[in-house]
This record gives C-alpha cells, sequence and structure tokens, in this order.
C-alpha cells in the first residue's frame, strides 16, 4: 500500500480502486477456512441424518413369530460392542456413591476392586461402553471400557477372573457349578429383552413396528406397552436382528417422557467365533489377586446375580424386581405392570422422615429433603421417586416400591 | 550450502523452450532446503532443547517415584488407580511406563512445547525482523509457511519420541521387560507390545497437528512472538479446562484435547479404534481450517518487519 497520499485527485481515485481491489483479493483468501468449516459442519450434520433415512426392507412378521423368533435363536458365537445408557434421574453422587460402595464390597468380605459385584453395579447410572464376546456356554467376556483403563470379568471354563486394569487388580473364583449361573451378564440387549418376554402376559401390548438398522444390521422393531394405566413405564422397544434373532438394541422409556431410562444397544456387532486368545487370562506379574475362597463364592455369585436381578429389576420392573422379592418374602400387590413390593422394616418410625421431629438430626432432614411428604388413610409417609422406580415409606416403617406413580402407592398404601 | 545444491542440479524448466515462465520457477529442492534450515535453526535454539530436557525428565520422575513407592511392600496399595493411566502397571512391565508417562505429559508438557515452537514459527522471525529477508528469497510465502508448519509438525513427532525413548530406557533400567497384559487382560508379546508403543507415539505426535495448526495462525496474527506463544498456550489451558466442565458436553467433542487420551485404546485388544478415528479426524479438521486460515492471513499481509 503506498504510505502516503498523493495530492492529485485522480491518481487517489485510483490508488483507491487499486486498494479496494486489493482487500477484495485478500479477503477471497479467507474463503477457504470457512469454506472448509461450512464442508465440516455439514458433513457433521447431514452424514448421520443420511444414514438414518433408510429403514430396511423386511418381510413382513407378526409379533408371535418375532417373539418365537427370539426364543429359538442359539447365537453362541458373538462379539461386539454395546453401549449402555441408563438415567434413572437418581442424583449424581459421584464419589459418595463409590465410598458407599467400597464400604459395601468390604462388608461382603471382597476386598478387592476386581470384584465384579461392584464394578457391575457402576452401570446403574451413566453412560458405559462394554465389550462383549462370546464363545459358547463356556467361554465369555465383558469389559467395562473406561478412560485409560479397562475392566474385563472373563469365564473361560472353571475359572472366572476380574481384573481391573486400572488398579491392577484380580479377582478370581472358580465356578465349576455355579457357573451357568454366572456367565448371565446383565448387560446386553438380550439379556433386558429375555427379563421382558418372559413376563408378557394379558397386561401388555406387543407389536411389531417396523424395522431399523441397528449396528449396521437389518432388525425388527418390538414394541411393548404396559395397558395398565399407574405405571411409569411409558414403552420398551426391542430391535431384533431379522436374520439371528438376537435382540440388537434395547430401550425403555418412562410415560412421563423425555430421555429413555434404559437404553442398550449394539454399535457394532459380529456373530464370527472370537479369537481364543480372547479369553485367556493369566494374571500379570505383580497384580493383586483376590481369590473367592468356598463361602465366597458362592456369596460371590449370588451376590454377582443379585446385582445382575436388580440391574433387570431396574430395566423392568412390575416384573422382575417385584418376583425377586416376593421369592425372598415379601408380599407383591396387583399384578403385572402395576405391581407393588411391599416390606416391612419392622421399626415403627423406622426410617426418620422429614416430617419425623429435629431430634433425628441432619440425616433426617436430608432424607427428607429428597422425598415428597405425603398423607393418607395409611398415615403420613414419604414418597421417594427417580423417573422409574418410586417408593413410599410410611411413618409406621412399610415400604412400598413398583414402577407406578405416587398416586398408585398411596392407593396401595391406603388399601394395605 | 544449499544454494550450491540449488545451482548444481539443472533446473528441468529452464532449458524447455516452451517453458511459459522460465524466471521464477524455484527447483523443487529449494523446499527441502528451506525446511532443513528452518529444522536446524529451530533444533538448535537453547529454548527448544530445554523444552526437550524437560520432556525427557518427567519419564525419568515417574519411573524413579514408582519404583521408590514400591519397592517397600509389593505393588500397589488400594489407592491404585490415582495418578495417570497405567500407573498402576508400570512394576509389571517397564513399557508401560511408555504409555503412563506420555499420558502425563499429553495433556499439558507435550501441547506447551508445540505451542511455544508454533507459536514463535511467524511472529518470532517477525519480531526479530527475520522475516523479510526469508521473503527475499524466491521461495513464496506459501511454501515458506508450509515449511515452517512441517518443522513444527516435526517437532511434534520428536517431542513425543524423546519422551516415549526415555520412558522406555527408563523403564527397561528399573522395571522388568517381557510379554505385556493388555488392560483387556490378554497377553501379547513384547515385540508387538514394542509396535503397539511406537503406534501410539505416532497417534500422540499425530494429536498434536490440531494445537500445531492453531499456533502457526495466532503466529500468523501477530509480530510479537511471546504474544503468540502465550495466546496458544492460553487457548490450550482455555480448552482443557472447559472439557472438564460437564454443562458443555455438546460442544466438548469438538474440542482439540477432547479425544487426546484416547491412544490407550491402542493398548486394549483388540483395539477399540472409535475415539482413534474420531482423534485424528478432529485434527485434521484444525489442520485444514487453521492451516488455511494461516495461509489466508499469511500471504496477504503487510510484511513491516
Amino acid at each position: 500500500m503506498a504510505p502516503y497520499e498523493s495530492d492529485d485527485s485522480t491518481e487517489t481515485v485510483q490508488a483507491d480502486d487499486e486498494r479496494r481491489a486489493e482487500r477484495r483479493r485478500k479477503a477471497t483468501r479467507y474463503v477457504v477456512p470457512v469454506a472448509v468449516m461450512g464442508v465440516a459442519a455439514a458433513t457433521i450434520g447431514l452424514v448421520p441424518a443420511l444414514a438414518d433415512s433408510g429403514d430396511p426392507d423386511l418381510p413382513k412378521i407378526t409379533a408371535q413369530e418375532l417373539i418365537d423368533k427370539i426364543a429359538k435363536s442359539d447365537v453362541q458365537q458373538l462379539s461386539g460392542t454395546v453401549k449402555i445408557s441408563t438415567d434413572l434421574g437418581l442424583p449424581d453422587l459421584g464419589g459418595l456413591e463409590n465410598s458407599l460402595m467400597s464400604g459395601a464390597a468390604q462388608g461382603g468380605g471382597g476386598d478387592s476392586s476386581a470384584d465384579p459385584t461392584a464394578k457391575l453395579t457402576e452401570l446403574a447410572s451413566g453412560t458405559h461402553t462394554l465389550r462383549v464376546a462370546a464363545d459358547g456356554p463356556e467361554k465369555q467376556k465383558v469389559s467395562l471400557l473406561e478412560s485409560g483403563a479397562e475392566y474385563s470379568l472373563i469365564h473361560n471354563g472353571t475359572d472366572v477372573w476380574g481384573y481391573d486394569s486400572k488398579s491392577n487388580e484380580v479377582y478370581h473364583s472358580t465356578a465349576a457349578d455355579s457357573g451357568k449361573e454366572q456367565h448371565e451378564t446383565p448387560a446386553t440387549p438380550k439379556d433386558f429383552a429375555d427379563e421382558v418376554l418372559k413376563s408378557v402376559d394379558d397386561t401388555t401390548s406387543v407389536k411389531v413396528d417396523g424395522t431399523a438398522q441397528v449396528a449396521g444390521r437389518d432388525a425388527y422393531r418390538l414394541v411393548i406397552k404396559p395397558k395398565q394405566s399407574g405405571t411409569t413405564v411409558g414403552a420398551i422397544s426391542i430391535a431384533v436382528d431379522a436374520k439371528t434373532g438376537t435382540p440388537l438394541k434395547f430401550t425403555l422409556t418412562p410415560s412421563s417422557g423425555g430421555a429413555a431410562v434404559v437404553d442398550a444397544g449394539y454399535t457394532q456387532v459380529s456373530f464370527a467365533k472370537p479369537a481364543a486368545s480372547t479369553f485367556d487370562f493369566t494374571p500379570p506379574k505383580g497384580a493383586k489377586v483376590t481369590e473367592g475362597d468356598k463361602a465366597d463364592r458362592t456369596g460371590g455369585s449370588d451376590r454377582h446375580g443379585d446385582s445382575g436381578e436388580s440391574g433387570k429389576g431396574s430395566g423392568t420392573p412390575g416384573n422382575g424386581a417385584p418376583k425377586d422379592l416376593a421369592k425372598d418374602g415379601f408380599d407383591v400387590l396387583g399384578k403385572g405392570w402395576n405391581s407393588i413390593a411391599v416390606l416391612d422394616s419392622g421399626s415403627k418410625g423406622g426410617l426418620p422422615t422429614g416430617s419425623a421431629s429435629g431430634k433425628a438430626g441432619d440425616l433426617s432432614g436430608f432424607l427428607g429433603s429428597l422425598g415428597d411428604p405425603v398423607s393418607g388413610k395409611f398415615g403420613k409417609g414419604t414418597v421417594f421417586s427417580t423417573r422409574l422406580i418410586n417408593a413410599l415409606i410410611t411413618d409406621d416403617g412399610k415400604v412400598y416400591v413398583g414402577a407406578v406413580d405416587k398416586a398408585a402407592l398411596v392407593k396401595a398404601a391406603n388399601a394395605g | 550450502m544449499s544454494q550450491a545444491d540449488v545451482t548444481a542440479v539443472p533446473n528441468p524448466a529452464v532449458p524447455n523452450p516452451a517453458a511459459p515462465d522460465p524466471v521464477v520457477r524455484p527447483n523443487p529442492l529449494w523446499t527441502l532446503g528451506l525446511l532443513r534450515s528452518e529444522l536446524v535453526t529451530t533444533l538448535r535454539r537453547w529454548r527448544t532443547l530445554a523444552l526437550l530436557g524437560v520432556l525427557a525428565a518427567v519419564p525419568i520422575l515417574v519411573g524413579i517415584s514408582v519404583k521408590i513407592e514400591t519397592s517397600g511392600d509389593g505393588p500397589g496399595g488400594r489407592d491404585g488407580g490415582a495418578g495417570p493411566a497405567f500407573i498402576s502397571q508400570v512394576t509389571n512391565n517397564g513399557l508401560f511406563l511408555v504409555f503412563t508417562a506420555l499420558a502425563a505429559t499429553l495433556p499439558f508438557f507435550l501441547p506447551m512445547a508445540v505451542g511455544v515452537v508454533a507459536g514463535d514459527a511467524i511472529a518470532g522471525e517477525a519480531n526479530a525482523g527475520t522475516l523479510r529477508y526469508l521473503l527475499v528469497a524466491p521461495a513464496g510465502r506459501t511454501r515458506l509457511l508450509l515449511a515452517k508448519y512441517a518443522t513444527t509438525m516435526a517437532f511434534c513427532l520428536l517431542a513425543t519420541l524423546v519422551v516415549a525413548g526415555s520412558a522406555l530406557a527408563v523403564g527397561a533400567l528399573l522395571f522388568p521387560l517381557g510379554d505385556l497384559t493388555t488392560i483387556s487382560g490378554t497377553q501379547i508379546s513384547f515385540t508387538e507390545g514394542l509396535g503397539r508403543a511406537l503406534l501410539i507415539a505416532l497417534v500422540v505426535a499425530a494429536s498434536l497437528t490440531g494445537i500445531a495448526a492453531l499456533g502457526l495462525f495466532v503466529s500468523t496474527l501477530t509480530n510479537s512472538g511471546i504474544a503468540a506463544m502465550a495466546t496458544t498456550v492460553g487457548l490450550l489451558i482455555t480448552v482443557q479446562i472447559l472439557d472438564q466442565i460437564p454443562q458443555l458436553h455438546a460442544l466438548q467433542p469438538y474440542f482439540f484435547s477432547h479425544y487426546w487420551l484416547s491412544f490407550a485404546d491402542l493398548v486394549r485388544d483388540p483395539v477399540y479404534w472409535h475415539d482413534l478415528i474420531r482423534n485424528l479426524e478432529l485434527q485434521a479438521l484444525y489442520v485444514a481450517v487453521f492451516g488455511s486460515a494461516a495461509w489466508a492471513r499469511f500471504t496477504t499481509k503487510d510484511i513491516a518487519a
């Protein structure tokens, strides 16, 4: 650019024109980065939309045929990645939850962070990525991917290994007899689907609702809806692989709307035989190995089973959870989706609630603040609610739990 | 020296009578000469050597402290899991020190070093008044910018390899080597482990190309080398902090540092590629956007100094 203005007017005009042209030429260069950004934004926005657009064209099938297909499906070899998100609407307790968890684990005798119980309970909240691999009934592996670390649970023949790479700890138990129970992992869409389909009865409507693409495979969508009102379960949708009948995706939406409470689906799946080395495990040098001894082993497997059941229970309320409770000697009111489990904690004035006197101190205030006080013919109580499970704790120590709304709980308490 | 090389090699464009523009057509080797002189200048700076020295010291520090910590009473303890990724496996296998050292330096030390070198690339020359002399040579601004960026990328790779090499040496001295247990619990041979370590070093170096392009762009905006370095490192810290704020989770996948630690997925068996590929795509995007922005700025800029 000319550093000094000339006095000559025509020259100035010319110089101005040149300068303007120059500036335009310069400005056009900035089009390149802007264009790159635009293309990137368009790609990010459009590619998922384009990928979603084509629902596969599959032959029509009835709901009953599809359920039979799931039941008959005999997939022995599978490997894949599962993404599981749970949003129960619980407050995020973060570290507190962990310390409670480790306390519980210590109480149970397993002082290892590689203990499966503690690890699998982590799935109850947040989003997790899991890897699953299976080769027949004798070899299974589930890995929970964490940032820079991984927790693996490997079942190979009679051995069950838990390896937590973050703390470098190993949990080992020999599961000669309880093996069949142990390999059942509560995390895959199939596990959730099995639980739900077990309890399909006249209180439930089941239909096939079109098709979908899951993990690059064509699938039917099976939608299960409770016919009764009063339950917090809105709908359950299961995507079933058209070829193998394997459930690929499980979604549970609450009746209150909003995000799914449980959403577990394969993001990648293969029905080829996984490499044999996947299931080999030798504790690395220097790792701390915790042996589940004989007594602890059954305890361990039971605890594992429990965590599985409770995981499923939270996914399929009104079915799994109350039934299990009933097994343990609790009463179940109602049927189908509106089942309510009743526990008697036995202690009058049992759980301190907000309405209890100030003597109970800060804790009661804290608990009370989490719940809503209610009253009815039964007396007074507090309702603790999540997006799926609600619980009513009365002042005389009775606990009503179910996947039903608040009004249904109060009604049950009034009747009982 | 490069001048002599250039004249010694016959320029194919000159003898050709049909060549449209026989005068200003620099030999392709000129670029290499430019790159070489850039590399030598950058690497001979005391500042660069000091940065590399600090980077090499990190694995030594980590290795010795892990050794002291665990020499007494067996491995780990209940608090295992604190500290950078993989630190509890270092005692099993010295190769894990490479991964630990990279995980420890990637969030801050490495990008800071890259930010210093990238921020200094153009602005430092302008500051010292040497930029116009560089432009007098018939290389052209685009070529000079490419040479500068190539130098910065070479530094990314060199810095990563310095960390990895130092960690490997310390790991081999202080801890046992041998077959490697991946974090998925499977075993791989030591050779394959070494291969993965090299792959990880390359991925880490590639993770730094985004901030290198960003630093180069900032460097073309100002004539003060210090300001460019400070801005780049400041941006790095800001993004690292924003990446920790849960309310911003919708934006976080677009932060250049968001997938940095995904290199750890290479130690899984089988490798989990999802985040790794995301990381590389994101870095390529940053390079494209800020590289072209730097080009637009530098080729139209008035060089006063």
